[in-house]
């Protein structure tokens, strides 16, 4: 034994040494000492098998299975045989603890269980999609939606005190109507009020003889005797299908009545099939075998209203209805027509008719003899098709214009004269370009008729009126920046040249027309002036527009006071404005100051140091300690962090001998920046930024010389 | 030896893309190969010269002398260094891809930009440092040095596309050109950063040698000459100027076209957008602003949206929207 290692030895050695490999995926827990790692070994007879419910389930089953059977099965000790029940005053049995029946049932049960529970609609409100009671359904649409139980009408009936068997409205006042036998003719005795009697239904009665219309026959003595005027047509009515059954158990039923096809089978209904007996019955209770019990039951139902779903008992009952009668009523009942309406009285539709074919042949139309020939001929085909002309065709074929379709009528010319006649051919060449109509009157480029022409004198004012109004001052001061090299338009000379003679027209140093290109419109030539204008507005120096460039003193420490990095994005935000004068001023190439700004960049320590320079002013200060300061505002940047310096915490010593006692160790004062003092010159003396409204120093600089400029760019040949 | 006029004569066809060629770059000290990135993904090493240089015929070349094959979309920018070692090339794949020019491998590929690439520079002491620009509006500044996979810095004070940079060493600044409309120009060693409005979008920005001057190409049709110092315009390009007799006009309305100082500061060459009779490259004399040379590409070519001058050999390579780099000399 001993070369076999326990395992708590061999599990402490793998413990102990690191396992030099890489894991992947989720470690185990964590070991503890009581519990069990989940993926350790336990021997079999240790291991215990539970179902979901946490129970025990193998008792011993595969090794012996009494056990088994005991426990599993039943869960107590008695099994399935109950104990006696005993129960006295003083020890009172204990209720039972209830069992529900998922107690007993095991998982495939429960599945079961769970399979056979299915939401579906109750059957009297499934109308759509069943099929079950197609049958009755097919005779009118009202049947879709019939319920079996009391309607909400007869709920709101009852509740206005209408109670089954009533007719409906005020009630009457008569006599006692107590025997049927003395109903028609009796004496004039007291009166009561009584609910009125039910108003017949409307009946359809389905007329399937060749009586006319109305004519009721026999049929009328024999409903007279039977003091039921409307009911003996009911069996056939199939529009209220449902009320068929209820009186089917009332009635007596009539099974063979020759005259009416209704209950009986004729000839015409057989389908020829022979396998369903259309002289089926049904079960026992839905017919009424003996005549004199059905006496008694009648007075009962007699006052019974013919609403159908009055009774929701009667209704629910089975009833038997035979396939056959109920396919007739589906097929030759009454169906509305077309419009939505029944038929009139006394007529089926005609499908129903078509059905039965022995009315085929009788109303055939009549045959028409073969040699007849109509009487009225079809002109049309004698015309000739390809003369035809339309009217707006031979309009357009046409070639008359106004001028000679009036002399054709015989119309004098009107006296005035048209606007093309006075146009310019080139005017008029315009009014075509726009308009795509090249049929206008020619221009006749005519003077103007005596007595309205313009003076000279007038037409030269209009030029003038034309010539954009420029403010006499703007024009003089873009002037002024003109004269030294500051002008926009640079790409184009003789624009620009024109644009200077346009600013001495409206400075009024120069009384002529502005100048306009050769060969260009008055309109471009209006155009360009406005150009101009707006050109001269943009640039109106330290005014408007202008001064928008300029940050003021005060906006700058409150960028100064954030953190370098937010300084940054700060200082970005005047260049990204939308409406930036520069872009204005760079669309009319007057590229310079006004296009030209300037922000700071912070590169990073690594960039400067692989660009081999020393990092700048700005980035060579911890940003920690003290904010960055932008060579461009070199004056507010530097005020502002000597500012800083002094509300610094008050100092031991002060600020006079500490600044001695630098001096005296580094040979220089070191300034807020800490730099060398020779690149932190502007500290000392902050230059005081002096906004001075009419001169600029950017703008009024000289432009550098030709000279300048081709030393830059001028080849080596051309010096040679 | 500085030539005195500008070479127009075609020497040299590389019809190696499939797809238009969006960058076009020398190599480093002597230009003897050309670098060409296209929009079939593939970025070609080509001879830039024709070994028989003497064909009095223009030569054609169908095979690149390498291909380097990484990039998932169009590659829109390619920089050299000046070992010609390594270089760098970006596109739509929002990755910046750092090669190995003899392994043809990527060496290094940083990601961290959210759109397109549109242009890259070296830049920094011995090529140690990327700068990027990017449809996400930002500018970064990756190391080579290091292995960080997170650049040095991100400059975001574009509001739209940079479209194009150019690191001038002697000035220790980076210019961008974005579509926004403004030419930033990012002075490392003073810690200032120069805003040109130029209202339209910017395709293209260049620093003349001597750092004095910025070349700024623009969506509005005019090559404008920026005085660095005051943003003064020294010179424009383009416009009603650049009509030459033949009915070559230079256009850039719509598409990224590259503009390049040539012959020593001393003329502006460009691209351009197909005109009335096919897209053709221009030279301008910086001084007088007059076209001097409109060379037609080819009837059906829809632009030349690049071109790279080559100060040694004194030729220049367009770069055209059908694939093919055409070299002339």
């Amino acid at each position: 034994m001993a070369l076999k290692r326990t395992r708590a030895a061999l599990e402490a050695d793998l413990q102990a040494e690191q396992s030099p490999y890489a894991f992947y995926g989720t470690p185990l827990p964590p070991l503890d000492e009581d519990v069990r790692d989940d993926g350790s070994f336990v021997p079999i007879w240790k291991q215990e098998v539970r179902d979901e419910h946490g129970n025990k389930r193998l008792h011993g089953a595969f090794t012996g299975g009494f056990s088994a059977g005991y426990f599993n099965s039943v869960g107590s000790k008695e099994g399935w045989t109950p104990s006696t029940f005993v129960s006295s005053r003083q020890n009172r049995a204990k209720k039972a603890e209830q069992k529900r029946p998922e107690d007993f049932m095991d998982a495939d049960d429960l599945r079961e269980q769970e399979e056979s529970r299915q939401l579906q609609t109750a059957d009297e409100f499934a109308g759509f999609g069943s099929t079950e009671l197609d049958a009755t359904r097919r005779a009118g649409l009202m049947d879709i939606l019939k319920t079996g139980g009391e309607t909400m009408g007869v709920k709101l009936l009852k509740k206005m005190g209408w109670r089954e068997g009533q007719g409906i409205g005020p009630k009457v006042r008569r006599k006692a109507n107590l025997d049927e036998s003395s109903a028609p003719g009796g004496d004039a005795e007291e009166t009561y009020l009584f609910a009125p009697e039910n108003p017949p239904m409307v009946a359809f009665i389905r007329k399937n003889d060749r009586k006319g219309l109305g004519f009721e026959g026999e049929s009328r003595l024999e409903s007279h005797n039977a003091l039921q005027p409307t009911r003996d047509v009911e069996e056939s009515d199939s529009f209220f299908g449902g009320r068929l059954a209820i009186q089917g158990k009332a009635q007596p039923p009539k099974p063979k009545e020759p005259r009416r096809g209704g209950l009986g089978v004729g000839p015409l209904n057989d389908t020829g099939s022979d396998d369903e007996d259309p002289y089926s019955l049904g079960p026992q209770i839905s017919y009424n075998k003996t005549i004199g019990g059905d006496k008694k039951k009648k007075k009962k139902v007699k006052p019974e209203p013919t609403i159908a779903s009055a009774n929701p008992l009667l209704n629910s009952k089975p009833v038997f209805i035979s396939k056959k009668v109920a396919a007739a009523r589906g097929a030759g009942g009454f169906r509305k027509c077309r419009d939505g309406r029944l038929p009139l009285d006394g007529f089926i539709l005609a499908d129903g008719i078509m059905g039965l074919s022995i009315s085929e042949k009788k109303y055939d139309p009549p045959v028409i003899p073969e040699d007849w020939k109509p009487a009225k001929e079809i002109s049309s085909e004698k015309r000739d098709q390809s003369k035809y002309v339309s009217t707006a065709d031979a309009a357009k074929a046409s070639t008359l214009n106004p001028t000679s379709r009036a002399a054709l009528l015989g119309e004098d010319q009107l006296p005035g004269k048209s606007i093309f006649d006075y146009m310019s051919p080139e005017a008029r060449e315009k009014i075509v370009k726009l308009t795509g109509n090249a049929n206008l009157p020619p221009a006749l480029g005519e003077k103007a008729p005596k007595g309205y022409e313009l003076p000279e004198s007038q037409k030269r004012k209009d030029l003038w009126d034309l010539v954009p109004k420029l403010d006499k001052q703007i024009a003089a001061q873009a002037l002024a920046r003109a004269v030294s090299g500051w002008m926009p338009y640079q790409e184009d000379e003789k624009k620009r040249a024109r644009y200077q003679t346009f600013l001495q027209v409206s400075a009024g140093t120069r009384s002529t027309l502005p100048e306009r290109v050769e060969g260009s419109s008055t309109d471009e030539w209006v155009m360009e002036m406005q150009e101009f204008s707006r050109a001269a507005e943009v640039f109106k120096p330290m005014s408007g527009v202008m001064a928008s460039r300029f940050t003021s003193s005060s906006t700058a420490p409150k960028i100064v006071s954030d953190a370098p990095d937010s300084a940054e994005s700060g200082l970005s935000r005047p260049v990204e404005k939308p409406d930036d004068p520069a872009v204005a001023a760079a669309k009319i190439g007057m590229f310079g100051p006004m296009t030209r700004s300037t922000i700071s960049f912070y590169p990073s320590r690594l960039l400067c140091k692989r660009f081999n320079v020393k990092p700048p002013e700005n980035v060579q200060l911890d940003p920690g300690e003290r904010p960055g300061a932008p060579s461009t505002e070199p004056g507010t940047r530097f005020q502002s962090a000597g500012f800083q310096a002094e509300t610094g915490p008050k100092q031991l010593v002060s600020q006079d001998v500490m600044n001695q006692l630098l001096i005296d160790s580094l040979g220089y004062l070191p300034t807020a920046d800490g730099l060398d003092p020779s690149a932190s010159g502007p500290v000392n003396a902050p230059p005081p930024v002096v906004v001075e409204p009419e001169r600029n120093d950017a703008l009024e600089a000289e432009r550098p010389g030709d000279a300048v400029f081709k030393a830059i760019f001028g080849s080596d040949d051309e010096d040679e | 030896m500085p030539r005195t006029v500008f070479p127009t004569r075609h020497i040299h066809t590389l019809k190696t893309h499939n797809g238009p060629v969006n960058a076009v770059t020398f190599s480093s000290s002597g230009g003897t190969y050309v670098l060409t990135g296209s929009s079939d993904r593939a970025i070609h090493l080509s001879r830039a010269a024709p070994n028989n240089s003497n064909s009095p015929t223009v030569v054609e070349t169908t095979t690149p002398i390498q291909k380097y094959e990484a990039h998932g979309y169009s590659v829109l920018d390619i920089a050299v260094t000046a070992d010609n070692a390594r270089f760098a090339s970006v596109g739509g794949d929002r990755q910046v891809f750092l090669w190995d020019v003899e392994q043809g491998t990527t060496t290094r590929r940083w990601t961290g930009h959210n759109s397109r690439v549109e242009a890259v520079q070296f830049a920094g002491d011995g090529d140690s440092v990327v700068v990027t620009g990017s449809a996400d509006t930002t500018i970064n500044i990756w190391d080579t040095r290091s292995s960080s996979y997170k650049p040095i810095q991100t400059l975001t004070e574009a509001t739209d596309t940079v479209s194009t940079l150019h690191v001038h060493m002697g000035t220790y600044s980076i210019a961008s050109g974005s579509y926004d409309g403004h030419a930033r120009i990012y002075d490392v060693r003073m810690g200032t950063t120069t805003v040109d409005v130029l209202a339209h979008p910017v395709t293209s920005v260049r620093c003349s040698s001597d750092g004095n001057a910025l070349l700024a190409s623009t969506l509005d049709g005019y090559i404008r000459l920026l005085d660095r110092m005051d943003g003064k315009l020294l010179n424009a390009f383009g416009g009603e100027k650049g009509r030459n007799e033949k009915g070559h006009s230079y256009r850039n309305s719509e598409l990224r076209v590259r503009s390049v100082f040539a012959m020593g500061d001393a003329v502006v060459l460009s691209g351009s957008e197909e005109g009335t009779a096919g897209a053709a490259a221009f030279a301008w004399d910086v001084v007088k602003g007059e076209v001097i040379a409109a060379v037609p590409v080819g009837e059906k070519v829809k632009a030349v949206s690049c071109v790279a001058w080559n100060e040694g050999a004194g030729d220049w390579a367009a770069g055209c929207s059908d694939g093919a780099v055409r070299v002339y000399g």
